[in-house]
């Protein structure tokens, strides 16, 4: 009997293309290796919802962060790691918010403020925690013995409208799995009331030291992205030495918004390795409009005293000019106040005309003569021994 | 540095245009001026008065005394006036004219006195 011979060489095919288990290829029989990605977290609650942290790059959905709990009483703190897990759980089984980290991590990420930040219930006091925590929606709770019996009172930050929500439920004892699971019910649903989806603004800036900002929020240095909360928001990116570009974005929920700007020098020249791209840029947009440098102004100033000293000038010669008897009666035809404030005026209309004059000699020569922007030469690849220095003066300039 | 060098000679050109189109005026230093108020004669001193009879007013500087000059020194509009030149020694029938210490004004003619050998 004959094997046909494609039959050997699709085993061989299957053996080759087939990949290894990741325990064989570290040359162990069995799977015993401990990499925790692909075994469930042992502070996992067992309920099938994944409470780990989101990755903050791709979600849109609010980030939600529990504080902890507040056990004034011995009977409530034996049963606050219970109560913490039934409000994670009830929070992210409303399906609206992921959840941005444990108490553990919080403490930890909070230090010495964690215990002020748990025993906070304002908006106030609130809000320097979710923003160092990142947290768009922040919970913090207490379970306590008051008046009406065993009260978890929680008390919920909403970052994008920074306001705090308090929910209330009152229960027999802290063991109570009802109480448990109405107040976790409580915080599900306080989180659907809030929740919204974030929107993604991706900024490109062609200068790499542009500072990004939403609204007093600075964003980054440079391209960035982020999760911004939906609404009306005012982008701002300013880089010294460039004009600032500012707009205006709709952002909607879920949304995402790519802006891309590019910004124009409007000053001096930088210093460094944007020479070429500054030099590039000015030459595009031809240099500072006129309206922007100060020369034209003080040429306009010193033209105006030109012009007032003119005027004054002239008044004073007319003066001179009536300064004659010529009614014959011995008297000089002008009184002797109007020669006096005549000769203060010709000698004001002098200085104005000289310092007029000067000024706006300077102003014109200043925008004629040197440049919006210093043209410094090029760098090149060498360097003469003989030229190794060089000073480059400049004076310009605009607003 | 060429096209600085041309607009600075165009700068001290205008520098020196507006230095000789300077407003300087000159006005007559010896004449009076005329006057209507005493504002009019700008302080200083500087008074309005007008000349004998009713004449055109001017503005006069006073001086502390009226001397025999023909001319209205403390400026109140009289010329000369408190000086009889008709028995003033010093000004004996014409300003400036003086008698002997031997002589006096006699209806302004210097005449020995009497009993003067």
């Amino acid at each position: 009997m004959r094997i046909p011979a494609v039959l050997p060489v699709a085993m061989l095919a299957l053996v080759l293309l087939a990949r290894p288990a990741r325990a064989q290829e570290q040359g162990l029989g069995l799977d015993l290796s401990s990499d925790s990605s692909t075994q469930q977290s042992p502070e996992q609650p067992g309920m099938g919802l994944d409470l780990r942290p989101e990755d903050e790059g791709v979600s849109l959905t609010p980030r939600f962060i529990l504080v902890g709990l507040d056990t004034p009483e011995r009977a409530g703190a034996q049963q606050a790691s219970v109560w913490l897990r039934e409000l994670a759980k009830g929070a992210v089984s409303s399906g609206m918010v992921a959840f941005g980290g444990s108490p553990r991590d919080v403490r930890e990420r909070l230090e010495n403020r964690y215990d002020a930040t748990l025993r906070c219930t304002q908006a106030a006091c609130l809000a320097e925690p979710a923003e160092a925590l990142e947290a768009d929606l922040l919970t913090t709770a207490r379970l306590s013995l008051e008046d009406a019996g065993w009260t978890l009172r929680a008390w919920t930050y909403d970052r994008d409208r920074n306001v705090v929500h308090e929910d209330v439920v009152s229960g027999r004892n802290p063991k109570d799995a009802a109480f448990q699971k109405e107040a976790a019910s409580k915080l599900g649903s306080r989180m659907m009331a809030l929740a919204r989806p974030r929107a993604v603004l991706k900024v490109s800036v062609n200068v790499p030291t542009a500072v990004v900002k939403v609204g007093e929020r600075i964003l980054g240095v440079g391209s960035v992205e982020a999760r911004l909360p939906p609404g009306t928001a005012q982008l701002e990116v300013s880089a010294e030495e460039y004009a600032p570009f500012t707009k205006t974005l709709t952002l909607k929920p879920g949304g995402r918004e790519q802006v891309e700007v590019r910004m124009e020098i409007s000053g001096p020249a930088p210093e460094g390795p944007e020479d070429a791209v500054a030099r590039k840029a000015a030459k595009g947009s031809g240099g500072t409009p006129i309206y922007k440098r100060p020369a034209l102004y003080t040429a306009v100033v010193g033209l105006v005293a030109v012009g007032v000293g003119a005027m004054m000038g002239k008044s004073a010669k007319d003066v001179a000019s009536r300064a004659t008897d010529a009614d014959g009666d011995g008297m000089i035809d002008v009184t002797r106040k109007e020669r006096l404030d005549a000769q203060s005026q010709a000698n004001l209309a002098t200085a104005l005309l000289v310092g007029g004059g000067a000024v706006t000699a300077g102003s014109v020569t200043w925008l004629l003569v040197v440049p919006s922007r210093s043209e410094a030469p090029a760098p090149t690849g060498t360097v003469s021994a003989g030229a190794a220095t060089a000073v480059h003066v400049v004076v310009g300039g605009s607003f | 540095m060429k096209t600085f060098n041309c607009w600075l000679r165009a700068f001290a050109a205008l520098l020196l245009v507006s230095g000789v189109a300077g407003c300087a005026v000159d006005f007559p230093k010896d004449s009076p001026y005329t006057c209507e108020v005493e504002a009019d004669c700008g302080g200083e001193g500087y008074v309005c008065t007008s000349l004998p009879n009713d004449g055109p007013k001017y503005c006069c500087l006073p001086e502390p005394e009226e001397k025999c000059n023909n001319v209205d020194d403390d400026c109140d509009g009289q010329i000369d006036e408190g000086i009889d030149r008709g028995s003033d020694p010093l000004n004996c029938g014409a300003c400036g004219v003086a008698c002997t210490a031997e002589q006096a004004c006699v209806e302004g003619r210097c005449q020995l006195r009497s009993g003067t050998p």
